[in-house]
């Protein structure tokens, strides 16, 4: 049985839990709010790249492209976007989840084969790989202290520059896509080749539309990995709100909790406390009835 | 007046947003200014300055490291990953760059420097240096 002291000490533990949970939540939703204008700016930036992109291309001009063309599948390379930090409900779950369900027995042949390797972006990410002995390729740590546009390009970089050298055939994204403060899915998106669907409008000659300068091929070549570095802010970015609002989220129903628990254990003090109370008077009740007895 | 509607982005932000009389822009085949109902052009553009004419006919300028351009029934757009006014420039960092780049291209030998990223960020450098200096 605790003692009235220890339940005491118990809810001030709870308490400054809460405290911590409560100002948690705080700072994501600081986080999350400034967040959402860069998403809004960046979604103009992104929407008025695609349209470019998909106005100058055509079946035709991007035929030969590397970043298009579609070639055997040898090698894999996914990309799994998660937290560094924990305390953020299923955030992270839900996307390892969906990689043991989804990922691996659609591509069971490439994993068999050890032709799968991967890049993490967030420690837990990396974590998990490691514990389960997958090829991890790089990992990136922190990146989201200090998110800034110059991380995707150097990733996009990277990455299309081995995709160039052929060192992989295919790559993926697996990330958490944000959808609303409440509600976010984990995604698996084609990253290269670039799907032709995705960028063009058929094959429909809109060049008589615009003039190009200096033509559409060379267009399309220096449009393309500036596309390609907004793909990977797009998952940046869209991974990171997804990442505040799930802690939001968590730490909400944690500091839910903490009340909850606050208030049983304070009845728990009152019920203890009162039991003492009438167990004292009973004690001198019945202590003077004897001398009156006497 | 005949004025034009422009925008210019950056990934992280709106960059400037106004109507603009004119707009001379460092093209990648020459340099090009776009006036009141230019032809539907769209252009990359190289490292650079932009200067537009803003519709109080005042000189505004940007500094840039390329990007892209739209222009289609007087409305532009200039896409850039990197563009910044004169005086926002970081001349410290710039220098530093320089230094860099100049470094790695003195040592032509090694083979884990990529020489056309090395010029690139040269040019970057020196164009943010050379345009810091004497604001309009």
């Amino acid at each position: 049985m605790p003692s009235l002291k220890d339940i005491k000490n118990r809810i001030s533990g709870v308490k400054n839990t809460q405290q911590i949970t409560k100002a948690m939540k705080m700072v994501s939703v600081a986080r999350l709010r400034k967040l959402q204008q860069h998403i809004l700016s960046f979604k103009n930036y992104f929407n008025n790249l695609k349209f470019i992109l998909s106005e100058i291309s055509t079946l035709n001009s991007v035929s030969g492209n590397i970043y298009f063309d579609e070639r055997d599948t040898k090698n894999i390379l996914f990309i799994i976007v998660t937290s560094d930090r924990g305390l953020c409900g299923s955030f992270n779950l839900n996307l390892f989840r969906y990689l043991e369900n989804e990922i691996i027995p659609e591509y069971r042949n490439y994993f068999d084969s050890e032709n799968v390797s991967f890049i993490c972006i967030g420690r837990k990410g990396y974590e998990y790989l490691r514990k389960n002995k997958f090829k991890i390729e790089r990992n990136y740590l922190h990146l989201f202290v200090e998110l800034k546009y110059d991380i995707s390009i150097k990733l996009s970089k990277i990455i299309s520059e081995s995709y160039q050298k052929l060192k992989y055939d295919k790559v993926y994204i697996i990330y958490n896509e944000f959808l609303s403060t409440a509600k976010s899915t984990v995604r698996c998106k084609q990253f290269l080749p670039l799907k032709i669907s995705d960028c063009t409008q058929g094959d429909k000659n809109l060049c008589e539309k615009y003039i190009l300068e200096p033509d559409t091929r060379s267009l399309i070549q220096s449009l393309t990995p500036k596309y390609l570095s907004s793909e990977i802010w797009q998952v940046l970015i869209d991974s990171y709100a997804s990442e505040l609002s799930a802690r939001m989220l968590a730490m909400d129903m944690a500091t839910e909790n903490t009340k909850e628990i606050i208030r049983l254990l304070s009845s728990e003090y009152n019920k203890k406390r009162q039991d003492s109370i009438t167990r004292e008077i009973l004690e001198i009740v019945s202590g003077a009835n004897a001398l009156i007895n006497d | 007046m005949k004025i034009m509607n422009l925008e210019i982005i950056t990934p992280e932000k709106l960059v400037y947003k106004s109507q603009v009389i004119s707009i001379s822009i460092p093209g990648t085949i020459g340099s090009f200014q776009v006036l009141f109902d230019h032809a539907p052009i769209i252009s990359s553009f190289e490292i650079g300055r932009i200067v537009l004419v803003d519709r109080n006919n005042l000189k505004v300028e940007f500094i840039t490291s390329g990007g892209i351009i739209k222009v289609e029934k007087n409305n532009i757009i200039v896409l850039a990953e990197t563009i910044e006014k004169p005086e926002e420039i970081d001349i410290k960092l710039a220098e530093e760059a320089l230094r860099e780049a100049k470094k790695k291209l003195s040592i032509l030998e090694r083979e884990d420097v990529d020489v056309d990223r090395a010029e690139i960020a040269l040019k970057k450098a020196i164009n943010r240096l050379k345009h810091s200096r004497k604001p309009i």
